[in-house]
């Protein structure tokens, strides 16, 4: 049984306008418990209105979005209580401090969600840790930090509300790959202790190869490819045709290839692509 | 969500559309003045059939229209109906203490056509001309104070930047009220209060990102030079065509024969 | 001939901090050159690019551009007309309603003649391609449109050398290859000097030089070949090299020493395999 997904979604801005643009056409997907899924797409692909659907944020024109196999848009159906399952982390984490300290930020969602005063402070810290943060930031304020602790405080203020689906999108813009590290190592250790599914949205998929379990390549508001990251980069022309990179390492093995050596090229990890390579090399020199 | 209309600019092509800015500027405020000085009911058909005119010519919908009239209607009721009881003269009807005079009826009458040519009138200004046109003609118009110490282009470059930024800031506040509902946050509290604390949490955040980009843009309008000491060109001048003057004397005969109208 | 930047000691802090971003920084910067600077969050890489138009200047030591030193408020205008300088967030830089006008914008405030402002425009939006996009409002452009016009509005005042602080970062990998191009032809075709900090690696292979700054010092200055072999020191200031070189550097930890040189692209990389392979066919013909 599928935790959330979506039927035939379709999804139209400013319908009946001038300006009317179709933004998703037919797109049906599912998420299960536990799992780790990156969605890629250029920008305009899609994607960031795909995940404003999954919370219901936003309302399909047409098909429908199940969690736990129930609709959400039925009637009375609890849109609330739907947004503290299914967490949103947005590419601006800018957007939604507002309070004096870290600790009041991380508590917002608590207090909506009606959680009883005296358990915040626990509950804090475990996602702070979680982030990579200690005690010292709870009383400082959030405007004065740098550009990656304000995206782990944004961070751990979703995953203190414990969703059983946390989406992000674009986690990682604009860090240097240390803060880009820290924050999926984060993610990871979420994921392992509370064995929820996360969904990561990115345009770069060296980002997300490297740890999701499977991939959603969106381009033109469609499914363009879907499955492991092995088999999505196995498609290298169409991922570029539609103005996606394929991650580097697979692009060098791709061109290897081309170039005429029999080696696997939908490797995406350095260490698997080193090993590959150090195999065939290794080969050709017991054969001669 | 890109698409928001800035303020009431119906873009189009019209005759209108393509004046001087500082032309539709001055002929509004001439307008006003033309209007306050009608006094009779003939004069009055007349120059609304000259707005009619006018309303052909820049091709605006007659529901456009509609709605800058519909918020300003209460308030021009509300101050006829008291105009029509209070105002002495030959009674022609009357309820205990209330009487309705023939003067009351007109003075109301006359309140009412006022108000409603002048507000259509107005509206045209800015149906048919981009804030950023408005800007650039009050920039010209008002350039003789520059003398006087005013910094009239500065006023102007904030107003245009505030203009610019009105598509970006609207589209912020969306994003921030769907990351504040992402965290359970409801904006459906029908209380003051209520209402009053669900704004923080967009406030705060607007205002903080909105002095972040206040000192980027400064850093990159440094970057391109901008200074006090060398004096501004500017690419796109501009300048009155025979359009221009065609309207100038359209006016000027409605304004003629309005004023012999009153003293006749 | 005197170098078109050129800093002598430079060493600043922000006004209410005491701790020095910028140590005792001594570089300068030929005409025509391309090069990327380099270091991880807190490095103060952002700071010394604005040091070199005088958006920032030195608490000790100077700065000069073409001769003219930062800190003399009367040099400010010839500095910025010869060192522009593009930020990461296209959206914050834009600041007319109409694409042109925005372009116009700086020789506007240079009191440049109303035909000169025409014809520059319309070279710069041009050399960008975007000149179809005149007479557009700016928030009906994507990212990388927005950025380009950037990049015109800084043209227009045909500057010797532009300054890039991760002007790429914001953007997704068609628009990064936009402007990327657009970069590499100022610099190869128009001569135009290239000062360009980034994070991405695809980007600086190009760079006839590379930079590295580390808490406010320059600790490597050298041509991309030369600093791309220290690839456990890079690592360990927090940032990455080249796949290409990474890949070469564990294949080497593994056994296999393709090359000498340090592999930068993916034609380096085929060719010293293809050479390694030929090396091994030899040893064994011996």
């Amino acid at each position: 049984m599928a935790l959330l997904r979506t039927e035939n979604v379709d999804f139209i801005y400013s319908k009946g306008t001038p300006f009317e643009k179709k933004a998703l056409s037919h797109v049906t997907f599912s998420l299960e418990k536990n799992e780790f899924v990156g969605i890629v797409g250029t920008t305009g692909s899609g994607k960031s209105t795909f995940i404003k659907l999954l919370n219901g944020l936003l309302a399909p024109k047409k098909g429908a979005v199940y969690f736990n196999e129930q609709n959400i848009w039925s009637k009375g159906y609890d849109l609330r209580a739907l947004r503290f399952a299914v967490g949103i982390s947005f590419q601006y984490p800018e957007h939604q401090i507002f309070s004096d300290t870290v600790k009041e930020d991380i508590a917002y969602g608590l207090k909506n969600q009606g959680v009883p005063e005296n358990l915040w402070q626990d509950k804090i810290m475990e996602v702070l840790k979680i982030v990579g943060l200690d005690e010292t930031y709870l009383e400082l304020s959030p405007f004065q930090l740098s550009g990656g602790e304000i995206r782990r405080v944004a961070l751990a203020s979703i995953m203190v509300m414990r969703p059983q689906v946390l989406i992000l999108d674009e986690p990682t813009a604009g860090l240097d790959p240390v803060g880009r590290d820290t924050i999926y190592t984060a993610l990871k250790q979420y994921q392992k202790e509370t064995e929820s599914t996360i969904l990561v949205v990115s345009h770069n998929m060296d980002d997300v190869a490297e740890y999701a379990d499977s991939l959603l390549v969106m381009s033109a508001g469609q499914i363009l490819a879907q499955g492991t990251p092995a088999e999505v980069f196995s498609k290298t022309e169409e991922l570029t045709a539609a103005g996606l990179a394929v991650p580097e390492i697979t692009q060098l093995l791709h061109h290897l290839k081309l170039s005429g050596l029999p080696i696997q090229d939908s490797l995406f990890r350095i260490e698997d692509a080193a090993q590959e390579l150090a195999n065939f090399l290794n080969e050709v020199k017991k054969d001669e | 969500m890109n698409d928001v209309m800035i303020g009431q600019y119906i873009p189009g092509s019209s005759k209108i559309h393509q004046l001087d800015p500082r032309t539709k500027i001055l002929l509004t405020f001439w307008w006003i003045i033309t209007i306050i000085l009608t006094n009779r009911l003939f004069y009055f058909g007349l120059t609304a059939l000259f707005l009619s005119f006018i309303l052909i010519g820049a091709q605006i919908p007659i529901i456009s229209i509609w709605k800058s009239v519909k918020p300003v209607l209460p308030i021009i009721l509300f101050t006829s109906f008291f105009n029509l009881i209070y105002t002495q003269g030959t009674v022609l009807w009357s309820f205990y203490f209330l009487a309705i005079t023939q003067e009351g009826v007109q003075l109301s009458l006359f309140l009412i056509l006022r108000i409603l040519l002048i507000v259509i009138g107005c509206s045209f200004l800015t149906f048919t001309t981009s804030l950023t046109s408005i800007t650039d003609g009050l920039e010209s118009l008002l350039a003789p104070l520059q003398k006087l110490g005013v910094h009239v282009n500065d006023v102007a470059m904030m107003v245009t930047i505030a203009i610019r930024f009105i598509p970006t800031l609207s589209e912020e506040i969306q994003k921030i009220k769907d990351a504040q509902k992402s965290r359970g946050a409801s904006f459906s509290d029908q209380k003051f209060l209520g209402k009053l604390r669900g704004v923080i949490p967009i406030l705060v955040p607007l205002i903080y990102s909105a002095f972040r980009r206040a000192y980027e843009l400064t850093m990159a309008i440094e970057c391109r030079c901008y200074n006090h000491e060398i004096k501004r060109t500017k690419m796109n001048q501009l300048v009155f065509k025979r359009n221009d003057l065609v309207a100038f004397s359209f006016f000027c005969t409605l304004f003629i024969v309005v004023i012999i109208g009153r003293f006749n | 001939m005197t170098a078109l930047i050129e800093t002598q000691n430079l060493t600043f802090h922000y006004q209410n901090t005491e701790k020095n971003l910028l140590e005792a920084v001594t570089i300068s910067f030929e005409e025509g050159t391309f090069t990327a600077l380099l270091g991880s969050n807190g490095s103060g890489k952002s700071t010394l690019l604005k040091q070199f138009n005088g958006l920032l200047t030195p608490n000790e030591g100077a700065v000069f551009v073409l001769g003219n030193k930062t800190s003399e408020h009367e040099n400010w205008l010839t500095i910025r007309q010869n060192v522009g300088l593009v930020f990461q967030n296209p959206e914050n830089q834009i600041v007319s309603t109409i694409v042109e006008e925005d372009v116009a914008f700086a020789l506007e405030n240079l009191g440049v003649k109303r035909e000169t402002i025409r014809q520059r425009v319309n070279e710069a939006l041009q050399m960008v391609d975007m000149y179809d996009y005149r007479l557009h409002p700016p928030y009906k452009l994507s990212g990388g449109q927005k950025q380009r016009v950037a990049i015109a509005s800084i043209l227009a005042m045909r500057p010797r050398c532009i300054l890039f602080d991760e002007a790429t970062s914001m953007l997704d990998p068609q628009g990064r290859a936009e402007i990327l191009a657009i970069i590499r032809r100022l610099n190869k075709e128009y001569g135009v000097t290239i000062i360009m900090i980034t994070h991405l690696m695809e980007e600086v292979i190009d760079a006839d030089r590379i930079l590295i700054l580390d808490k406010g010092t320059v600790v490597y200055d050298d041509s991309p070949y030369t600093v791309f072999q220290h690839v456990a020191a890079i690592e360990k200031l927090g940032l990455t090299v080249p796949v290409v070189t990474k890949l070469a550097d564990r294949l080497k930890q593994k056994g296999i020493h393709l090359s000498e040189q340090t592999l930068l692209t993916k034609e380096d990389f085929a060719e010293a395999i293809k050479q390694y392979m030929e090396g091994h066919h030899g040893t064994i013909e011996n």
